[in-house]
């Protein structure tokens, strides 16, 4: 890490003390600083630009709430994606939707269907590609091969068991693949 | 049913992304230099795990989605009076004065508010409803201001409440009750229309409204 680098750091701890403190003009500048990057995961998660609007804002609220248990020892972003994720996915027990009961689908029920309704396009966009998978196998794939998470974690925050998310996630990159005609 | 020939779901997928342990990794290797199916399916799942690590974020939403956060935090302070409350009452001097006709008063004013807002959706053109980001920006203000001094006589108000009468005081919280249920909205819909001016201006006539209440209850007592 530089002396930039450094600077920043710092720059940013005191932001977010300040923020701690209730000053919400420093919490915009977190906001300003992270919410690309919980926007893009938001999108991924659920493949609709209104709803990740809505999630975001939802994000950035709880966030707030709860920027007292932050602890700096954790970086920001990692508490800051970790929450988003709570957030979509509570979302989703709430609404009752189908996303979770995909999540834990163990006979790639949902992915049948994509099977069948998709065809290989060497065009195809990733995001599009992404949009296109059942949420749950979706869910899983961002979470596993864009933010990093192992299995075990996966499960504990989604409640299923790891051996399913690790078999989603094999069916989410098959799909992927055929739809991305690799 | 795994074809002990080839390398397994699992073996094929930790190739592909690395995560398989040094044993897995060397056996996985061997397997690939003389297999050239599981060469191709490990080559094609790898493909996938590199387009997703290169892939850029999709784009950030257009709309700035701060005013509506900032408008969810603010809406989170406002706590109902019953909890700003102090336990005790000092004094209970009666005001007669002050409550007559004041929940009527307020209501009234919040009537007058959505009669003003709705007046300027229905008579606006589209191009006026989309109002300039100064107009915005000088309405958020106004919105703040108001609010700011809001605060600063609520808690006066706090002070000299308990001084007055019951009825007074009860009279006095529910005209609060009723601009607050009024500002709540606004903010909600503000929160689903965050840039439009006409809510925005609507929300600081609300918050107006409430510190002439707030002055002239403290002003009276």
């Amino acid at each position: 890490m530089g002396v930039r680098d450094d600077d920043d750091s710092r720059a940013m701890d005191d932001i977010v003390r300040r923020a701690q403190g209730g000053d919400v003009d420093a919490f915009e500048m977190v906001y300003r600083t992270h919410s690309p990057a919980i926007h893009a995961l938001c999108m991924r998660m659920c493949g609709d630009a209104r709803e990740a609007d809505d999630l975001v804002q939802d994000a950035f609220v709880r966030a707030w709430e709860k920027l007292g248990s932050f602890r700096a020892q954790s970086a920001l972003a990692t508490w800051l994606h970790t929450l988003a994720v709570n957030v979509v996915l509570e979302r989703w027990r709430s609404a009752k939707r189908d996303a979770l009961r995909m999540i834990d689908d163990p006979e790639g029920l949902a992915m049948d269907s994509v099977a069948a309704d998709t065809d290989a396009d060497a065009g195809m966009d990733l995001a599009v590609a992404l949009g296109r998978l059942p949420a749950g196998a979706r869910t899983v794939f961002v979470l596993h091969d864009i933010e990093g998470y192992a299995h075990g974690e996966i499960a504990t925050m989604t409640g299923i068991a790891a051996g399913t998310s690790r078999t989603q996630l094999f069916r989410a990159r098959r799909a992927l693949a055929r739809m991305l005609a690799l | 049913m795994t074809d002990p020939r080839h390398l397994s779901e699992e073996a094929r997928h930790g190739a592909a992304d690395g995560t398989l342990d040094a044993e897995g990794i060397r056996a996985a290797k061997a397997h690939i230099a003389a297999c050239e199916s599981c060469a191709a399916d490990v080559a094609r799942l790898n493909a996938v795990v590199m387009i997703t690590r290169a892939d850029s974020a999709p784009p950030m939403s257009q709309a700035d989605l701060w005013p509506s956060i900032q408008l969810r935090i603010d809406a989170s302070k406002v706590v109902p009076l019953d909890q700003r409350a102090g336990a005790t009452v000092r004094a209970r001097a009666r005001r007669p004065w002050l409550a007559i006709g004041s929940t009527t008063v307020a209501a009234a004013l919040v009537i007058a508010a959505f009669a003003e807002m709705k007046t300027w959706v229905d008579h606006a053109p589209t191009s006026q409803l989309r109002q300039s980001d100064v107009a915005f920006a000088s309405a958020a203000d106004s919105a703040r201001s108001y609010e700011d001094e809001a605060r600063r006589l609520l808690n006066e108000f706090e002070m000299e409440r308990a001084m007055m009468g019951p009825s007074t005081s009860k009279s006095l919280e529910s005209d609060l009750a009723i601009i607050d249920a009024s500002i709540a909205e606004q903010k909600a819909a503000l929160a689903r229309d965050p840039s439009s001016v006409a809510l925005q201006r609507l929300l600081a006539s609300s918050y107006r409204e409430k510190v002439e209440l707030l002055k002239r209850a403290n002003n009276a007592s």
